[in-house]
């Protein structure tokens, strides 16, 4: 009995040594930039300063007395939540149409995810080019078919921008979706289609008793994935519209960027990354949260 | 005999070795970060570095050429790390900030053996007195590019003034989906150098010569009620444009009249000769004060000290003035002729001469107009200037208040709430002043 206990403690010893490495790497890598970025938040830095005098917790009074973090707020709510709601829709009926068997199912497949495959700085300048007013195909192409006669203002007008850089987004991210949904869609036993099909099923009740309960807990997982994912999203709304018109796209992540790099105030961009990795920790509990009930049902 | 061989051979490949690596310790390396990435600027660098490295071989420079966003993170980083490049582009808004914290080293008598007297007026600013950046080319953003043959169509003449500027707009705007005019309106620093023009043009100043903010000032608001009208006469998309729009669109050959930068006459030539040959250039419109005032500033390059980890100062020294003068100077600017314009007087005559052989078809009037950088202000030069008998009177001041806001895009927010929100110009500009009274007052408590 003794000799087991040994052996467990030398076996739990072990596993500590051998876990050493990656959990060192995780500190140095995840908990270091993230203590850094608290401290900066606890003091007033400014432009070429490498620290500056400890101000306590009067950066984070600043930003929630700051309108421009609720407005920041609101858009960051509206772009993760549009775009995400988009790209589920689009990718579950994507995925759905590709599950079924018809000729050039590969090519059809190939091409859906093609938008993922290419690199998002020259998707979004593309993009950028073709919604242009004057020099944009997109304008073109709806004023040659008669739906517009003026070119509308796909990036500049207060209405328009958001929902250019949501129609952007979910062009760039619903394949994600649909590779996920394809990927359970493929493993339901097809006994279970025909045995329903003999009891006389029609297809909406063979995909809402047989299809949508197999999907739903990779669709919800995929959806708090991508629900994360878009809400630290950078690059495409700052190369489509910069934050722009006034602060109409403006997210939290740019805010972050702006307040770090065109004001120099580090302090304050370093408090709203934190109310903003605050924000995203809630979003992960929900996730692990799911993960759990998904296991446990399994 | 054959071991003898490798010996000798394994034992003069190890010397080789030896010498080699003790040359290369010998060698003091220059870093030099800067952000011109133009194909035609970089091969210029390369072939500079070469012909620098033949006659100083302990000296070898590292170049490293980044995006304008991208140098401003790795100065920020650098400076953190202490690991600045000895060479580095810095930008108007950071002169004051870096050189007060001891991260340049003072240039002055670099400055005084290439000639103080050389320079173009206003191009070098000192800061406390000193000079802590050298100049290597000018930037003129008061030039009017107009279609000339839109104009004869038209039966306009060059417009010499705000009203005849609005009047020439109107008529040049048609059924043809042509725009008369073209300025940028979007959440960027080139709206707010355009703004700039206007407002200094109608006799205003973001700031006094004490440095109290006086941007509700009338002028102020004459130049964003300018702004407002002539929005009418633009391509309704202004609102996103920044610095390539100004260029790009002018290509489409869809606008009459675009006050802007020399690069866009650069690029027609290269790439649309058509509309290059039916494009001529004038100086600005005269706006209310009487005078047609050209936003030029420089760029420049400035030396990193030791406190921010700098290491071969003396060698970057050395290199900076072989680049900022001479024939170097000279085959940079020709790089995109007539847009680099040579801060010191003595090269430019060449640069006119050469450049518009080799560019503008022999177009040398293109080039003199582009090269006039008369009645200039700049952000940090722009403290209560005064605008008398058709001249800019400068009042010496140099403000290290308004790149904070420049920055902050607050010029060009205003623009925005004139030209997209349809708000009242005045009321656009108390907000403006609002705004930077905030950040000036913070800038002092600091």
């Amino acid at each position: 009995m003794a000799d087991n206990r040994a052996a467990l403690a030398g076996d739990r010893l072990l596993a500590y040594a051998a876990l050493a490495p990656s959990a060192f790497l995780l500190l140095l890598l995840a908990g270091v930039p993230t203590i850094t970025v608290f401290v900066t938040a606890m003091q007033d830095v400014g432009m070429g300063d490498t620290d500056g005098p400890f101000i306590g917790f009067e950066n984070f009074a600043w930003v929630f007395a700051e309108p421009a973090f609720y407005t920041a707020l609101w858009n960051t709510f509206v772009w993760v939540f549009g775009s995400v709601a988009l790209e589920m829709l689009l990718g579950l009926g994507l995925a759905l149409l590709l599950n079924k068997s018809f000729a050039f199912r590969g090519a059809a497949r190939a091409i859906v995810l093609a938008p993922y495959l290419v690199p998002t700085v020259v998707a979004v300048l593309t993009w950028r080019y073709m919604l242009h007013d004057i020099v944009g195909v997109v304008n073109a192409a709806l004023m040659s078919i008669g739906i517009t006669d003026q070119p509308l203002l796909w990036l500049n007008s207060q209405g328009l921008a958001m929902t250019s850089v949501i129609m952007v987004g979910v062009w760039k991210f619903f394949p994600f979706v649909v590779i996920a949904i394809l990927g359970i869609l493929q493993s339901i036993p097809q006994e279970q289609y025909e045995a329903a099909k003999i009891d006389g099923a029609s297809d909406f009740q063979q995909f809402w008793r047989i299809t949508l309960p197999y999907v739903m807990p990779v669709f919800l997982l995929t959806a708090l994935l991508r629900t994360i994912w878009s809400f630290n999203k950078f690059e495409i709304i700052y190369l489509m519209t910069g934050g722009g018109p006034l602060d109409a796209t403006t997210t939290l992540p740019i805010l972050v960027y702006l307040k770090a790099f065109s004001d120099f105030e580090f302090g304050r961009a370093a408090a709203i990354a934190i109310v903003t990795l605050a924000i995203l920790c809630v979003l992960l509990a929900i996730y692990f949260f799911f993960i759990k009930r998904a296991e446990a049902r399994q | 005999m054959a071991r003898t061989r490798l010996y000798l051979s394994i034992g003069g490949s190890l010397v080789a070795l030896l010498m080699s690596s003790t040359a290369w310790a010998q060698q003091q390396v220059v870093r030099f970060l800067h952000n011109e990435t133009d194909p035609p600027s970089i091969e210029f660098f390369n072939n500079a570095i070469k012909a620098f490295e033949a006659e100083n071989p302990d000296i070898h420079i590292e170049m490293e050429a980044v995006s304008t966003d991208g140098r401003l993170q790795k100065v920020l980083a650098s400076i953190n790390t202490k690991t600045m490049p000895e060479i580095f582009k810095v930008l108007p808004e950071e002169r004051f900030e870096f050189a007060r914290k001891g991260y340049l080293v003072p240039l002055d008598d670099m400055v005084d053996e290439i000639g103080r007297d050389d320079y173009v007026a206003g191009s070098l600013v000192p800061v406390e007195g000193k000079i802590y950046d050298v100049p290597y080319t000018l930037g003129n953003y008061g030039v009017l590019w107009q279609r000339e043959d839109f104009l004869k169509a038209k039966g306009v003449s060059t417009p010499k003034t705000w009203d005849e500027l609005l009047a020439g707009a109107e008529a040049l705007t048609g059924e043809d989906g042509n725009f008369g005019f073209l300025f940028p309106a979007g959440k960027n620093r080139m709206t707010g150098i355009f703004l700039s023009q206007m407002i200094w043009g109608a006799g205003g100043t973001y700031f006094d010569k004490d440095l109290n903010v006086t941007f509700d000032n009338p002028g102020t608001v004459k130049a964003l009620t300018f702004l407002r009208d002539i929005a009418k006469f633009s391509p309704r998309g202004i609102g996103s444009y920044s610095y390539g729009d100004m260029i790009n669109v002018y290509l489409t050959g869809k606008i009459g009249l675009d006050i802007y930068a020399p690069r866009l006459i650069a690029n027609a030539a290269a790439n649309t000769p058509d509309l290059f040959k039916n494009t001529i250039a004038d100086n600005m419109p005269v706006g209310p004060s009487g005078v047609a005032v050209k936003f030029v500033n420089a760029n420049s390059f400035a030396l990193s000290s030791e406190t921010v980890g700098s290491k071969n100062v003396e060698a970057a020294r050395k290199f900076l003035k072989f680049i900022v003068t001479g024939e170097r100077l000279r085959d940079f600017s020709l790089t995109v002729h007539p847009h680099l314009i040579p801060p010191l007087k003595g090269v430019q005559e060449d640069v006119i001469k050469l450049g518009a052989a080799q560019t503008l078809g022999g177009r040398e009037e293109i080039s003199r107009i582009a090269f006039d950088t008369s009645n200039a202000l700049d952000f940090e030069s722009e403290a209560g200037a005064q605008f008398k008998d058709g001249a800019v009177i400068r009042s010496g001041v140099v403000n290290p208040y308004i790149g904070s806001i420049v920055a902050r895009d607050i010029p060009a927010q205003v623009v925005q709430r004139v030209v997209l929100q349809g708000e009242d110009p005045a009321a656009a500009a108390a907000w403006g002043q609002q705004r930077m009274q905030a950040i000036v007052d913070d800038l002092k408590k600091k």
